[in-house]
């Protein structure tokens, strides 16, 4: 699995993906407008200054292991008001220390590459405009504690290649990453930040082991009866088991549900949005719980074609949270997934 | 005496609970990773598939069958087709009798890849400074009314080599009329501004150059010789010698249409590649030869005619018999009263 993180906030929930830090007068939440997120998705994260001061306010992703080298697409749109240098990604290392950091100066709008202490690696000369979207890559290779390369692509032209040291610790490697706004000068209240169709590679494996390139991350919700309806419906009863499975945001006040192993509940799903698309990966998103502290667990599921693929069983909280079973290849093929997969699968869940 | 001294006693259970837990699913959906998929190529696929018609010319096929019963003579050319020729054929184990069919398939795929990127700047602004003191600013609307036209012509053709050579031809015509009118103001205001206006009456707007690849036509006809002469010899025990040589020719004629539309297009690629497959297959068969057996058998019929003079007509009623009339007494001329008549009948 090469594929780290996919999130582009969908589910319209903040907390969908990654940890919340805020800090200062600001607030970060998952917006459908101001900036209007990028079609055809219809959410972004949003961080935004409520009142002039400093703020350092992000989501932090971790990654499941410390990778020396990682790809990191994401879209950024920026509204400023008043400040100097936005610093808008840094990358940690395993003890969660910055390693590199990608700065926006307001004035200037150029992008910086800084090394954790604050060195500049380097400064591009393009431009990143204000008030507008655009596509940001960040390769960061670590091969030793003084060699590595950091790459920074805007709008899918490099703008920043640096080689040399790009480790500010003895850890040559990276585990978690910061996205947002996360320093910089006292800003003005308005400022905003805002972050869309985030992903993450490694370099293992044979596909989604590189540059992601522009894309868009887009959430099929279940829109029909599937294979297996087996599990029961709970709360409100919405009169089928796949409408008690579909609001954005995701609520627990209906759901299926179901405590005999096996049982197995699968939805249609909602076709891909128009367009010309090709897919880099599925990812199977519930939003679950258990019902009470003992132990459950769900094995996310998934039916292409005739196969039907059941992920490893994830043990639930009592509190309702979001899990995944990532599928870089259609399992009925074993080759990248097709539009026409994609249109025909059905997603859920197997009691476990 | 050791004594045994218990502190406590318990017995550590490891329950479970009965009550069961649900599982509650409150959310199902599936996040993808979509890329957008952008090209400035236009694909154009042609497939053309040949036709083709295999022509078996049997020039001469001499056989004798057995026992030197029937002599069976082709002479000359005859076209004639796979089916006919298995149609006058039957397996046959016996040695040396072969058929040869041959059939070819040729498929010609034509992909064209055109990319097409036109950018064509109509407004301009052109600033000079003279010395720091004049300043003219021209601003010029430049209306264009571009009339293109494209013909691609594609021929292909195809040796006795097998080596299809391409051609690919653009003949490209473009028209352009521009007109333009410029009206310069000049202001001296320490620094004179010349401004030019350039306008027209027609405006044109042309970010891509719509192209339309109207068509491409490629007839193709091939002669193909096989340059193989089959030679069908039968040897019967008897005296019996068949000899059939062949002469294959395939005559394929191959047309393609192709309609290329595009929008927006900047070069044309285009790759063609065909196929040639020959494949012969040879099967053990023997000429069977429908032969027509007219048989005539001469008849001589002779009518005869004897006779022997006139026709007699003999009926054997009685050896003879007596028959007496009885007479009338008034005629005169029969004067005997009761005289006995005698007449003899005879028939043969």
């Amino acid at each position: 699995m090469t594929r780290l993180l996919t999130c582009g906030y969908e589910t319209g929930d903040i907390n969908e993906a990654g940890a919340s830090t805020i800090s200062g007068p600001s607030t970060i939440a998952v917006v459908n407008g101001t900036p209007t997120p990028r079609a055809p998705g219809t959410y972004c994260l949003k961080v935004l200054c409520t009142s002039g001061g400093s703020i350092a306010t992000y989501k932090t992703f971790t990654l499941s292991a410390a990778k020396t080298e990682v790809w990191i697409r994401f879209n950024i749109y920026i509204h400023p008001a008043g400040g100097s240098e936005y610093t808008i990604a840094v990358i940690f290392d395993s003890t969660s220390t910055a390693q590199t950091y990608i700065g926006w100066n307001n004035s200037t709008t150029v992008l910086i590459l800084h090394l954790g202490s604050g060195a500049t690696l380097a400064t591009s000369v393009a431009t990143m405009s204000a008030d507008a979207w655009h596509l940001m890559e960040w390769r960061t290779q670590i091969t030793s504690t003084t060699v590595g390369v950091s790459e920074i692509w805007l709008d899918g032209t490099r703008v920043i290649n640096f080689a040399g040291d790009n480790t500010n610790t003895a850890n040559a490697n990276v585990q978690s990453v910061n996205l947002g706004f996360c320093g910089g000068a006292a800003v003005s209240t308005g400022m905003y930040v805002a972050l869309d169709d985030i992903a993450i590679n490694d370099t293992s494996g044979t596909i989604n082991n590189g540059q992601i390139s522009d894309g868009r991350v887009v959430l099929l919700k279940p829109n029909g009866v599937g294979t297996n309806t087996a599990q029961t419906r709970g709360g409100t009863d919405s009169g089928n088991n796949w409408d008690q499975c579909n609001e954005l945001p995701p609520s627990m006040t209906d759901y299926v549900y179901s405590a005999t192993a096996g049982t197995r509940d699968t939805y249609a799903l909602e076709d891909m949005p128009a367009g010309s698309w090709s897919v880099n990966c599925v990812e199977v998103l519930a939003y679950a719980q258990n019902s009470d502290t003992n132990p459950g667990s769900l094995g996310l599921t998934l039916k292409s074609g005739a196969t039907t693929s059941e992920g490893t069983a994830q043990a639930l909280n009592s509190t309702a949270a979001y899990y995944r079973q990532l599928y870089e290849t259609d399992p009925n093929t074993t080759a990248t997934w097709t539009n026409t997969a994609v249109n025909a699968l059905e997603a859920g869940t197997t009691v476990r | 005496m050791t004594d045994r001294w218990t502190g406590s006693v318990g017995t550590t259970v490891d329950l479970k609970s009965i009550v069961p837990t649900n599982r509650q699913t409150g959310l199902v959906g599936t996040m993808l990773d979509l890329v957008i998929v952008t090209s400035s190529t236009y694909p154009v696929t042609g497939t053309a598939t040949t036709r083709q018609t295999v022509r078996l010319d049997l020039l001469t096929c001499t056989s004798r069958l057995y026992s030197n019963l029937e002599t069976l003579t082709y002479t000359g050319l005859e076209a004639l087709t796979y089916a006919q020729l298995e149609q006058i054929c039957t397996p046959s184990s016996l040695p040396g009798s072969v058929i040869v069919a041959t059939s070819q398939t040729t498929a010609l795929r034509l992909t064209a890849m055109r990319p097409l990127t036109r950018t064509i700047t109509q407004a301009q602004s052109v600033t000079r400074v003279i010395d720091r003191i004049y300043q003219r600013v021209l601003t010029a609307v430049q209306g264009q009314s571009v009339v293109p036209s494209r013909i691609y012509t594609l021929a292909l053709s195809i040796p006795k080599n097998r080596a299809p050579t391409t051609q690919v031809s653009l003949l490209r015509q473009f028209s352009r009329a521009t007109l333009a009118r410029a009206a310069t103001q000049p202001r001296m205001v320490r620094q004179i501004s010349l401004t030019r206006a350039v306008s027209q009456s027609t405006s044109a707007h042309i970010a891509g150059l719509p192209v339309k690849l109207s068509a491409a036509t490629a007839v193709q006809s091939r002669s193909l010789a096989l340059s193989r002469a089959i030679s069908l010899i039968r040897t019967i025990q008897q005296v019996t010698a068949a000899v059939v040589p062949r002469v294959s020719q395939l005559a394929p004629s191959v047309t393609v249409s192709n309609v290329l539309d595009c929008r927006q297009a900047v070069s044309l690629t285009r790759a063609t590649s065909q196929a040639t497959a020959v494949s012969i297959q040879a099967s053990n068969v023997t000429p069977r030869y429908f032969i027509t057996l007219s048989l005539t058998q001469g008849q001589a019929m002779s009518l005869q005619t004897a006779s022997t003079g006139a026709p007699a007509k003999v009926f054997q009623v009685c050896p003879s018999r007596t028959i007496i009339f009885p007479m009338c007494q008034r005629a005169a001329h029969f004067q005997a009263p009761r005289r006995a008549v005698r007449f003899t009948v005879e028939v043969r």
